[in-house]
């Protein structure tokens, strides 16, 4: 259903450019996710970096999030 | 009159207003206690809903789902899976976020499962109506088979709603039988084996709760653990998979209702939340600007708060002088002044400062802007065990532990929470700066350094707080590693988008902290002041009458006046108390620090509170009349010599040894009074004194020998 060839971490997805969320590798990471909305399928986006290396700033659909980096690196997602 | 008492929930995501319409309903008529076995709040309030019923109205923790992830969630899957739980609902008001209906409808879905009836509250619909977002609450109502009430959670529109559709729940309009999640099959078969097990009669969906948590469900016992745990190892119950796919099923139902039933004129453009946090959040001076507003809080409960403390403490020792000057000089007027009425001025004094602190922490609490600092520091923090909330403790922390510690609640995780709790006592609060104010004036020179630009003592007033920060760090490291995780440590939150903060739920708040305070660890500190003062006013048999007399008779002999022969007696009269004795007992232990009795017994005394060291050394120099001035007890200390040996009393290595101690040591009762409050427990104050006096006994001792 998802084109896995360019699958990148989320960490990875440069910034202000869409993503589609496609997988987690992490349970707990992921469902908590999930329980926030940003189920696979979601549009996604970083918006900026935290200071000191740490989180991203999150945007999906109006909503902002913060996501750690290391829990950054478990989720996966797919650019069109 | 026939009247009912009914029990009602108030459950929803984090943030999504639940206090606030908790507060509409309640107003004042509300209490917190916690829920059992775990330090979360439980607010309960009380509503009468109409003439013949009553509601007790639990305000739950925000959760995101019946899989939870912290001990607050935690707390509502207890309550919501066992039927007999004490906190079990008749009835649940669930709060959903007009703004992002969805997502908030997954929890709901899992509620409706549970076969509780349920209204759904839907709130935040001024900023729905502000975003373009219209919602058709008669086609969620009627899909979702729920009754639907818009409400508005900060100036109580819909509330009248919410009660009469809570007279048509209990009139038993409703629908409690329907699945919006449909089991697989091998689910189907644990849920039926789960069901045999217990008494109790189950939902369908609690029995599949109990399969998936069944290791952390406090109510089950032994033999119904190993049962289940059978049950789900026949089945292959594969539990990530399960939950993931049983929410990602959920999503499935929620999407197409809510799809259909919200219209959203979609607004080009950043929002106004995107623009502030584009220079809030901003790498260089998001760090700046929240560093800034710390300072402020800082500065509020550190300076400002000494206007009304002034005002306290005159007002208390005005009240003092009144009550001795009124009643006879008895025992019990002693009692009355200088035990209960100064452990009162004790509790009464922290009042502003709680008050203080409070109203700017739930000021960034309601506008949002907390969520973002955990956003910021959420990192830095993580490596020393805390999380990004326990900053805000760490630098009140510099002003008084008390508001600290109890600014620690709404830090989620336990561990994180735990550790904040136990380190913040060591950064260098205001009680601190008497005390090392008379030691560092005796033992440091007031020498000018970098050419004038600081002194020699302001250069050791710095070191002993980066001391202070240093043990408190390195302290949350080592509990770290020892504190076993309740539950994972992960960043991934929302962050709200920011709102006025509501007056009314802040002065709630305000109003509950001191008044928790004042009763809760009010108590401890009543207590523990009466006791100290009877132990430094009273001795064995007729001791202190003894010491008087033989104290006037030298005093004569020496040529003191009136004043000097005052602070003469008071000297002797210590000495001769049990605090005396238990100076003096305790004096061996001390030696090696370089303390001799006088200063055990200043120990023993400013466990009360630090800065009473400097009024006990004081009395005991026999200079106690001389007040809050230091110099003549600095000049009595340098002049010190002991008549035996002729070697000075107090010398500059004591002094960096006292330093060094009281940077450490737990040397307040009201501070372990508020842990045993917040961790609910007499264990973690006992483990709190223990780590820190060790670590000022050894810190001492280090030292007294390399000066
Ligand atoms: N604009 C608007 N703001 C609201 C409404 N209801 C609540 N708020 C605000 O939303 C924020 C969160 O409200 P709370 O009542 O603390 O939410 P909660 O669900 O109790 O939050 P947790 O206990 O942390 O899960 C506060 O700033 C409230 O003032 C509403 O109807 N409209
Ligand atoms: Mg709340």
């Amino acid at each position: 259903m998802y084109n896995t060839s360019n699958m990148i971490s989320l960490d990875t997805l440069p910034i202000g450019v869409v993503g589609i969320i496609s997988e987690f590798s992490d349970k707990v990471v992921g469902s908590r996710l999930i329980e926030l909305g940003l189920y696979p399928g979601k549009r996604i986006q970083v918006v900026r970096k935290a200071p000191f290396n740490g989180g991203l700033y999150i945007k999906s659909d109006k909503n902002a999030f913060a996501i750690g980096l290391t829990e950054a690196k478990s989720v996966f997602t797919t650019t069109d | 009159m026939t009247s009912k008492q009914i029990k009602i929930a108030l459950l929803g995501n984090p943030n999504v207003g639940k206090s606030s319409i908790f507060n509409q309903l309640t107003g004042l008529r509300q209490k917190v206690g916690n829920f059992p076995g775990v330090t979360v709040d439980k607010k309960m309030g009380f509503c009468q809903i109409n003439d013949e019923i009553s509601a007790n109205i639990i305000d739950f923790p925000g959760t995101y789902s019946l899989y939870p992830t912290s001990s607050d969630e935690r707390v509502v899957l207890n309550s919501f899976s066992n039927p007999s739980s004490e906190d079990y609902p008749d009835y649940v008001i669930y709060v959903a976020d007009a703004t992002n209906l969805e997502r908030h409808l997954l929890l709901l879905s899992q509620v409706k499962d549970l076969h509780i009836p349920v209204v759904l509250a839907i709130n935040m619909t001024d900023l729905a109506d502000k975003q373009g977002i219209t919602i058709d609450l008669a086609s969620i109502a009627q899909q979702l088979k729920v009754d639907v009430v818009a409400v508005n959670g900060r100036n109580g529109e819909g509330i009248d709603k919410l009660h009469q559709s809570i007279i048509e729940l209990i009139n038993g309009k409703g629908d409690n039988t329907s699945h919006i999640y449909i089991a697989t099959s091998k689910e189907k078969k644990t849920i039926d084996q789960v069901k045999e097990i217990t008494d109790q009669k189950l939902s369908n969906y609690q029995a599949l709760l109990w399969a998936h948590h069944y290791n952390e469900l406090p109510f089950l016992n032994e033999s119904q653990k190993s049962s289940i745990k059978r049950i789900t190892s026949e089945n292959e119950f594969n539990y990530m998979k399960n939950q993931i796919d049983e929410t990602l099923s959920r999503y499935n139902s929620i999407s197409p209702i809510v799809n259909s039933s919200i219209k959203i004129q979609t607004q080009e453009g950043d929002s106004l939340s995107d623009k502030i946090d584009r220079i809030v959040t901003n790498q260089f001076w998001g760090p700046i600007i929240f560093i800034t507003l710390l300072m402020l809080v800082f500065q509020s409960i550190f300076s400002w708060a000494s206007v009304p403390m002034d005002f306290i403490d005159e007002s208390m020792s005005t009240l003092n002088e009144f009550v001795k000057n009124t009643l006879p000089s008895a025992w019990y007027t002693d009692l009355i002044t200088d035990g209960i009425l100064s452990g009162l001025g004790g509790v009464v004094i922290f009042i502003p400062q709680i008050a203080i602190l409070f109203f700017l922490i739930s000021l960034m609490e309601e506008s949002g802007y907390m969520a973002r600092a955990v956003y910021m520091f959420d990192k830095i923090m993580a490596k020393f065990g805390m999380s990004g909330r326990s900053i805000v403790s760490l630098i009140s922390g510099g002003a008084c532990a008390i508001p600290a510690v109890m600014a620690a609640r709404t830090i989620g995780n336990w561990k994180e929470r735990m550790i904040t709790i136990m380190v913040t006592p060591l950064i260098s609060c205001s009680a601190r700066i008497p005390v090392y104010a008379i030691l560092v004036a005796f033992a440091v020179p007031d020498t000018p350094v970098l050419g004038g630009l600081l002194n020699l003592q302001g250069v050791a007033f710095m070191g002993l707080y980066l001391l202070g920060i240093i043990a408190t760090l390195v302290a949350g490291i080592i509990f770290k590693i020892i504190l076993k995780a309740d539950a994972p440590t992960f960043l991934a939150m929302e962050l709200p988008s920011y709102k006025m903060p509501h007056w009314k739920n802040v002065v709630l708040t305000v109003t509950e902290k001191v008044k928790t305070f004042v009763f809760e660890a009010g108590k401890v500190i009543m207590m523990v002041s009466i006791v100290l003062w009877a132990l430094a006013s009273y001795g064995p048999g007729d001791s202190i009458e003894k010491a008087e007399e033989l104290a006037k008779t030298e005093a004569l002999q020496k040529g003191l006046n009136d004043i000097q022969t005052e602070d003469y007696i008071a000297s002797k009269q210590i000495e001769a108390s049990y605090v005396g004795i238990m100076g003096k007992t305790i004096e061996p232990v001390f030696t090696p620090l370089g303390y001799d009795w006088k200063i055990s017994i200043a120990l023993v005394t400013s466990f009360a509170a630090r800065e009473v060291f400097v009024g006990t050394m004081a009395t005991i120099y026999s200079i106690g009349s001389a007040g809050d001035d230091i110099a003549p007890l600095k000049d009595k200390l340098t002049g010190a010599v002991n008549p035996a040996t002729g070697v000075h009393e107090f010398t500059p290595a004591t002094a960096f040894s006292l330093m060094v101690f009281y940077v450490f040591a737990m040397q307040c009762m009201s501070t372990l009074a508020v842990v045993k409050r917040e961790t609910k427990s007499w264990k973690w104050p006992i483990i709190q004194f223990t780590y820190m006096s060790l670590l000022a006994y050894f810190g001492a001792l280090f030292t007294y020998h390399i000066f």
